[in-house]
């Protein structure tokens, strides 16, 4: 009986280590994700309006954030409503990792905050963008999944 | 002999040996997690500096270098960018040598070597996400610079292994823990 207690709590040690293992390393990876579309999007302009310079009114000359088409993705804001699988190992299919992609605009005056952000009218100066990765792998004690979030932040300043 | 004295011995044998075996179990278990722990925080220095330098692919303090890429190869890319914001641009080279599982980092002429990689590889896109291919790229296969002008995405990908084999307990055999780590850069000076 004791030697059974014994065995089932090794076994138990054992298998939350590998979970462990495979939980730290998913955080990981989930970041790196997140972190790849913010390189990507921070890299194109801040608005549709501003790609060929600023437009004449700042920031009312802006238009609303989203983009229907992957292919048509050519300003930061674009990336608006974006929900796509990613592979663990790239190339395997295993589509491990769910993005989510939420930018909006929002106001100093709201401490940034998402929940008073919009993707129209009345433009500000301010893009937020908050990329949320989930995956199985990414699980709390209880077993119930944890969201990755990685806000940026990203101001326009005009240039010319 | 005593039957019930035999019995005895042979139940607290196989227990002794039950007990001795889940102990190794636990502790090859233990070493497995602290090992990738190691090998983790050493991914971490790896990611970091590559992390701080390929996105300054480049740069310069007032606009952006021209042709910045002078070499991109399967395990190694060559540029030019102000990394450390001194005013003056450096060459950087990140080459892998797969022969001693070596990874260098080359800062004009200062090198800094990362051993137990077992496999690094870069692959290199166009503003289109279409993969260009090494051959038109690589300077050893005469790859021109207009091809090399062209990339705007760098896939960098790699596996890092631990010192020491790990296990070996029962039928399975002795490996290598191993961390892979790949990111998608986009230096922003390649679009200006």
């Amino acid at each position: 009986m004791l030697f059974s207690l014994i065995l089932l709590t090794s076994n138990r040690m054992i298998f939350i280590n590998s979970q462990k293992e495979i939980e730290s390393s998913a955080e990981k990876k989930a970041i790196t994700i997140a972190q790849t579309y913010i390189d990507e999007a921070r890299a194109l302009p801040f608005d549709a309006n501003t790609a060929g310079g600023p437009p004449a009114q700042v920031p009312e000359g802006f238009s609303s954030c989203g983009q229907a088409n992957l292919s048509d993705f050519n300003d930061f804001d674009d990336y608006h409503g974006l929900n796509e699988t990613v592979d663990w190992q790239k190339g395997s299919g295993d589509g491990a990792f769910n993005v989510s992609i939420q930018v909006l605009y929002v106001s100093s005056s709201s401490g940034f905050d998402m929940a008073s952000g919009h993707t129209g009218t009345p433009y500000t100066e301010f893009k937020k963008m908050v990329v949320t990765v989930t995956s199985d792998y990414l699980t709390d004690n209880n077993g119930d999944k944890i969201e990755i979030r990685v806000p940026y932040l990203r101001r326009y300043y005009k240039t010319q | 002999m005593n039957i019930g004295l035999t019995t005895s011995f042979i139940v607290a044998g196989i227990l002794l040996l039950s007990i001795l075996t889940m102990n190794m179990n636990l502790s090859q278990s233990s070493t497995q997690l602290t090992m990738r722990q190691i090998t983790e925080t050493k991914s971490n220095t790896i990611n970091e500096i590559l992390g701080k330098g390929i996105p300054n692919v480049g740069y310069k303090e007032m606009g952006a270098i021209p042709s910045p890429i002078k070499d991109a190869q399967e395990g190694k890319i060559k540029f030019e960018g102000d990394i450390d914001n001194d005013g003056t641009k450096e060459t950087v080279i990140w080459e892998y040598n797969s022969s001693d599982n070596t990874l260098t980092r080359d800062v004009g002429g200062t090198e800094t070597t990362f051993k137990n990689v077992s496999n690094f590889e870069i692959e290199y896109f166009d503003s289109d996400k279409n993969k260009i291919d090494i051959s038109l790229l690589s300077e050893l296969l005469s790859g021109a610079q207009s091809e090399r002008d062209k990339i705007r995405f760098i896939d960098i990908s790699y596996t890092l292994q631990s010192k020491e084999k790990v296990g070996g307990l029962g039928s399975s055999d002795p490996k290598y823990i191993e961390v892979t780590w790949q990111k998608q850069f986009t230096p922003i000076n390649l679009r200006l």
